[in-house]
């Protein structure tokens, strides 16, 4: 049942989650946040005109919302699909790595009934982040330190890694290891 | 039905600086020689060879001004190599490792900066942080890890164990 589903949620959960319901679809955020539509078509796929019990929709958001005047954009999107679908929420089961969703969630779920409320996952567990074959246990290696500290920014361009570039870059070398991907110019 | 579209969506909520914070971008990749030389096509194994040549990780995280704490590889690396770190992120991020078992490092590091909701503050106290454990002598920095060691330890074990506790958790929550 649960190997339909690609990566995006760890295997592990998976199963637990597989074992209780009956997984209907697993979405990433990433696949219909610029375009909302996009969820309303794969959700169309297969909505029923009565769910069971044990029907469950998993969307992994594993990436950062867009806050609006405090909403997160995406998450109310998927609220307002569910409503306009008239899908039950007690279905939606939300897998994610931003800690403390739960409690927007709660604030969104006011007016429905307490046994038709989503189930939040809050975890930073899943296959890209999670190695747990390289957590061996060993001692820590302290001999070869050399360098205070490192510094490694060559992630996405954000402004809060420039700032930070910018107010460490006078730091003594022998001290700071620093890398900062910039685009080329 | 009322969607929110954005376009382009910048999946970021940086727009935190303003003039009391210097910000250039610099003009190309900047890298420490080290890193050039040293670093291996695997970060995620411990005792990765340039981490060992370091005892502090300052994370810089995918978000700074976000409401809630998301942590990614980014953070959990620091933990599988053995160092400490600083985290460069949303507000509470310390605390939600601290929830989930990890110890951080307060009594050698000023950590005020976590409970800083106000992003340029967070951002300064950070920085400052930072400045001040690198003008420490590393004789006193290695001399503290060395006593610390087991806090080091058992950040990788927790690190190993947490999916199996937060399994246990939710098992305990859908079976309620």
């Amino acid at each position: 049942m649960t190997k339909m589903f690609d990566s995006g949620i760890d295997p592990y959960f998976l199963n637990v989650l597989g074992e209780r319901f009956n997984l209907l679809d697993m979405i990433q955020s990433t696949e219909f946040d610029q375009d909302p539509k996009l969820l309303v078509g794969r959700l169309q796929h297969t909505i029923k005109p009565r769910f069971d019990n044990h029907d469950r929709y998993i969307i992994v958001m594993f990436e950062t919302d867009y806050y609006w005047h405090g909403h997160g954009i995406c998450l109310n999107n998927i609220f307002e699909i569910w409503r306009h679908l008239n899908i039950p929420f007690y279905t939606l089961i939300l897998y994610t790595n931003n800690l403390g969703l739960e409690h927007e969630v709660q604030e969104l779920c006011q007016d429905l009934h307490a046994n038709d409320r989503p189930t939040i996952i809050e975890t930073f567990i899943n296959p890209l982040n999670y190695q747990p074959k390289h957590y061996q246990d060993c001692v820590p290696n302290l001999d070869h330190i050399t360098h205070h500290a490192i510094c490694l920014m060559a992630g996405a361009k954000r402004p809060h890694r420039y700032a930070t570039w910018t107010a460490l870059k006078d730091i003594d070398t022998d001290r700071l290891i620093m890398s900062i991907k910039a685009n080329a110019k | 039905m009322k969607l929110l579209s954005i376009t382009p969506w910048t999946r970021v909520n940086d727009d935190f600086l303003d003039g009391s914070i210097d910000y250039q971008e610099p003009d190309l990749d900047v890298s420490h020689p080290l890193l050039q030389q040293d670093c291996g096509p695997d970060v995620w194994k411990t005792q990765n060879y340039f981490y060992q040549h370091v005892a502090l990780d300052i994370v810089s995280e995918s978000v700074f001004h976000y409401p809630y704490p998301l942590i990614t590889e980014k953070t959990l690396r620091p933990i599988a190599n053995q160092r400490m770190f600083i985290i460069i992120g949303a507000a509470g991020t310390l605390g939600a490792l601290q929830r989930k078992g990890f110890m951080t490092w307060g009594d050698i590091i000023d950590e005020t900066y976590d409970t800083l909701t106000e992003p340029r503050a967070r951002f300064k106290s950070v920085m400052t942080a930072i400045q001040d454990f690198c003008r420490r002598d590393l004789t006193e920095v290695k001399q503290y890890l060395e006593q610390n060691q087991y806090r080091l330890t058992h950040n990788l074990r927790n690190l190993r164990d947490l999916r199996q506790r937060e399994l246990d958790q939710l098992i305990k929550k859908l079976d309620q």
